[in-house]
């Protein structure tokens, strides 16, 4: 083969070369120590010294010439096959990527929690273990009267004991030991101990909910669980009147129901109606019902103005102070917000619940 | 309660509607509902019986909602006399503060008229025959219990003629009640008795003895007063439930008896042409009236409202209240519920209407409102535990103390609602552990947390405390190890450094935490059932976290000497302890060993009471770079340690 040869050749092959493999062996068929054009270059000593000259140079240049053509090939095609490499398929499904969630009941509480805080309102908590005193007595729920059974009770077995309320009172010295109160020992019908407890130790103005749990013994179904969760309020001064009472728990419930959070469509009205009603521990009470958008009617509040036997339970002068109360379930509420249909599901302990919140 | 809507509307004709009269009273007195053709079921508070446990009473309401007058009611009045024919001793006044007794004569027994049995059977009793029924009849208009004797039924006492006493049963009597059932009674019994024995209990159910038959010709009409306390607790004790004794449990007002026996003789004598013969009252001079006072300027504080003196007036007089003078009202004779000025303020609150109540923004000093720290921790708990994958979950709070096992600490509930639920759980991991096996139907790992009280008796009290429990469930994977590192994880976000890992001394699957000697709590290992799958569980007790939990960071800077690696590869005897040794190479020389880690371990399977274990150890200054022969040199200590404290081979 001449240079020409060669030449012709090596364009040819290169050009159609498809993997830097394929165009090694071209370069090694080429200039390899036995490639063609190596072989014209060994070639050159038996020839003259002008031939020399003439066809060295020519092949000198031609092995520059092809060298570079090589590289440019090779740059191109590995810069090729590394995107073929590389190359995604973004069409692919994303991976699961999994979290742990809240539980339902948690997220209303911690959004109550939000909006009364945004109101001026201090959270506290109380036992879940309460005295008949706490429970009923200081609540003007007298004992062996009707009204008691408006609270089902789950009472304690032969305790007669107080117990150690860690949640307010870590040290233990602190728990005050009253010798008359009556000490009988319940799982607490209602968060709304938590007034006397709080009103015993603090002086108005205040304003705070107690979320907790709470026990009610009767049959579960679909709307009853023995365990649920409340949300007390008790906002006491100079002069908190019924007026006061309306529009907080109106904010309330504006917010709590609100279109950014979800569930009421824009422009969705939130219309309240009050009935009166009967808590022993408020004078007047009353209970909140709220319709939203075209909905049904919901009950969704006890409430009513602090009643002075309660005032005189805690010491304050009931001609000095007045306040409200409420209370209003939080499984009821979550049920509202998220269309839950069975207060059981709260309690399942079910993941699959959890998983949609 | 159920109530005729018709029998309201012989009341009060003006009456529209069964639903206008429902709407109203269900936005100004209580709920009520619509239950079929001329039936309405009334939710009447415990504080309302006394004036509203009858038609009469609602229809009372709605004419002060309506502002509309009553209808006149009949009745044939009669003034306490000295009685021929039967004599009456109250020897309780407390539990009978009022006693009244009529006699009838020239009864004939025959069903009573359709349109009384229609009424009966509305409001859910059962017609018996005309005296029976009109007793009912005249309770459901008026509220007033009522009960027929049998006079010729009634033994004789000493003066020749039949004795009524009303005194507490005596140890060991009973009594047969009119349908058959004998009740044995104790001296908290109120009974109704003559010479021979308990003629009823008092204020609850009749007995058989003295009851009407198709024979009675005359019978003594009783129309009385009982301590609501006293009718409640034997209501309760024998399990008895009545009209009368529903009605006698919510504070009966002293002034009804006379009214009830008054409406009954009208009905006897209008129906069956009888007269009163002999009328005995224990109590005919009544105690002073109920006068409050009432302010407007108060009611208009309390309510936050702008009513006026005379729309207060107004309402008040619609509802009976009499105004005297200088701001005194007397309190209608039947409303036991008005007691307090706020009593009086609810009235006129829910006749003007709570929609009608202004509404508006309290004024009060500025004070940055707080949040007690367990509920903030709490919360910080839930942030965590979620962002490392685990989800949470609530259980109840009533577990099963024969599933649980017998223990000191359990407390017991008097009267639980079934035998799996009838103690407090003493922990979170009970609830959680069923809970994991309810999930694992649906998901291969199952990582799940509940923050929770629960309950022990220590001594002679008990203990209620705040919770963390978390359960974690893999098939084909250790869950021992992922565990304890979320709780080291969840300690460190939580600011507590100073707590420690102790072995448990009878456990060997299980680790206390303690931090200061305080029991924290633990992790455990649990047996489960499927040898393929693995579950662990932790708890600790939110109190105490609360206690060391601290938000104060400091920030440190990045070192700024690098750190050398070296691994240590030893084999020990199969006892030694992981923990041990690592402890034992951190307290090496701990200005340089920054960090240990387990990297790798495997045993051989003919080597099996042997184990090779390779560490990784960082060792760094803070002020200078180390030299390769200062590390070399440490390394050589630390092999000496393993060497000498644990027999160890190094590699």
């Amino acid at each position: 083969m001449n240079l020409e040869e060669i030449k012709k050749k090596a364009i040819e092959n290169v050009s159609s070369a498809k993997t830097t493999e394929e165009l090694q062996n071209i370069r090694v068929a080429v200039m390899g120590r036995k490639g063609g054009l190596t072989e014209v270059l060994k070639s050159l000593k038996d020839l003259s010294i002008e031939e020399k000259k003439k066809i060295g140079a020519t092949a000198n240049e031609l092995r520059d010439e092809l060298e570079e053509l090589f590289n440019a090939k090779e740059k191109e095609l590995k810069k090729q096959e590394r995107e073929a490499k590389f190359r995604i398929d973004v069409t692919r499904p994303g991976h699961k990527i999994s979290r742990g969630n809240t539980h339902p009941l948690s997220i209303i509480d911690k959004e109550v929690r939000r909006i009364f805080s945004s109101m001026n309102f201090s959270v506290v908590e109380g036992p879940e273990i309460e005295t008949e005193y706490y429970n009923f007595d200081a609540l003007n729920i007298p004992a062996e009267h009707p009204a008691r059974d408006m609270w089902d009770t789950f009472w304690l077995k032969n305790n007669q004991q107080f117990p150690i309320s860690n949640f307010q009172f870590p040290n233990k010295s602190e728990i005050k030991k009253p010798k008359t109160k009556n000490q009988k020992l319940l799982m607490r019908t209602h968060t709304s101990p938590m007034q006397i407890r709080y009103m015993e130790t603090r002086n108005p103005p205040f304003q705070i909910i107690v979320p907790g749990r709470v026990f009610r013994y009767e049959a579960t179904d679909a709307s009853h669980e023995t365990n649920f969760y409340q949300v007390e309020g008790l906002m006491v001064g100079e002069d908190i009147n019924l007026a006061n009472f309306k529009f907080v728990v109106e904010e309330f419930f504006k917010k709590f129901f609100s279109a950014e959070d979800g569930f009421a469509s824009d422009g969705e009205k939130i219309e309240f109606r009050y009935r009166p009603s009967y808590f022993p521990f408020v004078e007047p009470g009353l209970e909140v019902d709220i319709r939203i958008g075209k909905g049904k009617w919901l009950e969704v509040m006890g409430a009513g103005m602090v009643h002075r036997n309660v005032f005189d339970a805690v010491r304050y002068n009931p001609d000095r102070v007045q306040g409200f109360a409420f209370g209003m379930g939080l499984d009821r509420l979550a049920m509202i917000k998220y269309n839950i249909p069975d207060i059981r599901l709260f309690y399942s302990g079910d993941v699959r619940l959890t998983k949609q919140f | 309660m159920k109530f005729s809507y018709s029998l309201i509307k012989s009341f009060a004709p003006w009456i529209k509607s069964k639903t206008a009269l429902i709407d109203a009273l269900t936005t100004r007195s209580f709920e009520a509902e619509d239950i079929s053709d001329d039936t309405i079921e009334i939710s009447l508070p415990p504080n309302r019986y006394s004036d509203c446990a009858s038609h009469y009473g609602i229809a009372k309401e709605a004419s002060a909602i309506f502002g509309k007058p009553l209808k006149k009611l009949e009745i044939i009045g009669g003034k306490s006399s000295k009685s021929e024919k039967f004599s009456v001793q109250v020897e309780d006044k407390k539990l009978c503060p009022r006693y009244t007794a009529w006699f009838f004569d020239g009864i004939v027994i025959k069903p009573s008229p359709l349109w009384m049995q229609k009424t009966i059977k509305e409001c859910g009793l059962r017609p018996i025959n005309n005296i029976v029924d009109t007793m009912n009849y005249a309770m459901l208009e008026i509220g007033q219990p009522l009960h027929a004797f049998d006079y010729d039924k009634l033994a004789k006492g000493k003066n020749g003629k039949p004795e009524i006493i009303i005194r507490r049963a005596r140890k060991g009597e009973s009594i047969i009640t009119i349908d058959g059932n004998t009740f044995e009674l104790t001296p908290d019994a109120l009974v109704i008795a003559d010479n021979s024995g308990p003629l009823a209990i008092a204020g609850i159910k009749g007995g058989k003895r003295a009851e009407i038959s198709k024979d009675t010709k005359r019978i003594i009409v009783e129309s009385a007063i009982f301590d609501s306390v006293s009718i409640y607790k034997t209501s309760k004790f024998l399990r008895i439930v009545t009209d009368a004794s529903v009605r006698f449990s919510h504070d009966t007002s002293i002034h009804l008896s006379l009214f009830g026996m008054e409406r009954v003789a009208y009905i006897l004598k209008k129906e069956y042409k009888t007269i009163p013969v002999y009328f005995y009252d224990s109590t005919p001079k009544l105690m002073d009236k109920i006068v409050l006072k009432f302010d407007i300027n108060l009611c208009n504080k309390m309510l936050g409202s702008k009513i006026t003196e005379k729309q207060a007036s107004d309402i008040l007089v619609g509802l009976g209240f009499k105004k005297l003078t200088s701001g005194k009202w007397e309190v209608p004779n039947l409303r036991t519920d008005i007691k307090t000025r706020e009593d009086i303020i609810e009235e006129i609150a829910r006749m003007v209407g709570y929609e009608n109540l202004p509404s508006y923004a309290p004024i009060v000093p500025l004070k940055p409102s707080e949040t007690q720290k367990s509920i903030i921790i709490k919360d910080k708990i839930r942030k965590i535990l979620t962002a490392l994958g685990i989800d949470e979950v609530y259980t109840n709070s009533f577990i099963s103390k024969e599933k649980h096992g017998m223990s000191n600490e359990l407390v017991e509930l008097q009267n639980p609602i079934s035998l799996d639920q009838n103690v407090l759980r003493p922990s979170l991991d009970s609830g959680l552990m069923n809970a994991a096996e309810e999930n694992k139907k649906f998901f291969n790992s199952v990582k799940i947390f509940e923050i929770g009280n629960i309950f022990k008796k220590i001594g002679e009290e008990i203990n209620e405390s705040a919770s963390i429990g978390i359960v974690i469930n893999h098939k084909e994977k250790e869950t021992f190890f992922e565990l304890k590192g979320i709780i080291s994880r969840l300690m460190d976000e939580l600011g507590i450094v100073d707590y420690v890992f102790i072995k448990d001394k009878n456990n060997t699957k299980k680790l206390n935490i303690t931090i200061e000697k305080n029991e924290l709590g633990n992790i455990q290992k649990c047996d489960t059932s499927e040898n393929k799958r693995s579950m662990s569980v932790a708890e600790l007790n939110i109190n105490i976290l609360a206690l060391y939990t601290r938000n104060k960071k400091d920030y440190l800077p990045p070192p700024k000497f690098p750190s050398i690696m070296r691994d240590i590869s030893i084999v020990v005897d199969d006892n030694i302890l992981i923990g041990e040794v690592m402890d034992a190479i951190a307290e090496t020389d701990i200005r340089f060993i920054d960090d240990v880690d387990l990297i790798d371990e495997y045993k051989e399977d003919k080597l099996f009471n042997e184990q090779n274990l390779t560490f990784r150890i960082m060792f760094r200054s803070d002020d200078r770079t180390l030299k390769r022969e200062e590390v070399d040199k440490e390394i050589d200590k630390i092999q000496k340690v393993l060497e000498d404290k644990f027999n160890a081979i190094i590699r």
